[in-house]
């Protein structure tokens, strides 16, 4: 009997381990879709000179579609939406922004364990950088 | 005691994979974001070329403004200063490098074959394009020596199509 409570007690204690990391790699699984969504966004950018609002649009779909727990308030996309042109030297001015931000809200498997509150068992996925624009001048 | 000590050595286990589990994980996902930089750098690349050049039918690539591109995109992309030192909140620890190789009309005959010194990768080099290759060094893992960790580098090539 004191043998299987003690076994017991270890598969208690180990139990996180595999929990945890299974939990991390669904999580990176989910990075990795949201930068392919946020990809396709900014290379639809690039050749459109701004962020349109369809674009933006079509990327809170994909990303309400992707991630079923996202509600439309949980999105944050801060991103250029006035025309930017190709310039023959290199000028920051003329680059395409964008700042978009999802939240992960479990991080930790089993946050009680380690006395975690929900609230604080959370994270913020942010994709932020530039393209350059390919439209000419006209 | 017999009991104890397995249970605190099955522990140690535990945290030991979960740990390689964890940093792995963390560098898979950082690797593939390294690609992606190559990527766009040599995207920048290609977009600044010298335009007398264009309007005699030629592909020329501005190289001065093409580096000003890429630094700016790797600066973004990888969160470093202007010497590419990664600063806070980013996950390489060493100096960034790049390698750009410009092939354009005026230094290249096509095709051309190209092979990355330092990665062995190899392009057929058929119209103008721009090579990237980014050197971000030694991936972060909390216990050294649990995996072969030497310098992650990517290259990305950007062609110039339907000119």
């Amino acid at each position: 009997m004191k043998n299987f409570l003690a076994g017991l007690a270890i598969v208690v204690l180990l139990i996180v381990f595999p929990l945890q990391s299974v939990l991390e790699i669904s999580n990176e699984r989910r990075m990795q879709r949201f930068s392919d969504v946020v990809y396709i966004a900014t290379q639809t950018a690039r050749l459109d000179g701004y962020f349109k609002q369809a674009t933006i649009d079509k990327l809170k779909q994909d990303l309400e579609s992707d991630f079923p727990d996202l509600t439309d308030s949980d999105i944050y996309i801060n991103v250029t939406t006035t025309m930017k042109y190709r310039t023959a030297v290199f000028d920051e001015r003329e680059a395409i922004n964008y700042d978009i931000r999802i939240p992960i809200r479990k991080i930790v498997a089993v946050p009680a364990y380690w006395g975690i509150s929900d609230s604080d068992n959370q994270v913020t996925a942010k994709r932020a950088g530039f393209v350059l624009s390919e439209v000419l001048p006209t | 005691m017999k009991a104890f000590l397995f249970g605190v050595a099955a522990f140690f286990l535990g945290l030991f994979i979960w740990l390689f589990c964890h940093d792995y994980n963390l560098h898979h996902m950082h690797y593939i974001q390294l690609r992606t930089a190559a990527e766009e750098s040599s995207v920048a690349a290609t977009l600044f070329t010298n335009p007398q050049d264009e309007k005699e039918g030629r592909i020329v690539f501005n190289q001065v403004e093409g580096h000003k591109a890429i630094n700016a995109m790797l600066k973004s992309m990888l969160k470093t200063d202007e010497s590419l030192n990664p600063v806070e909140g980013s996950y390489w620890q060493d100096r960034i490098t790049y390698a750009a190789y410009f092939f354009d009309d005026l230094n290249t005959s096509y095709p051309q074959t190209f092979i990355d010194p330092e990665t062995g990768y190899r392009f057929v080099v058929q119209r103008p394009s721009v090579i990237v290759t980014v050197n971000a060094g030694k991936a972060r893992y909390t216990i050294d020596g649990t995996v072969d960790n030497t310098a992650n580098i990517r290259s990305a090539a950007h062609e110039v199509v339907g000119w």
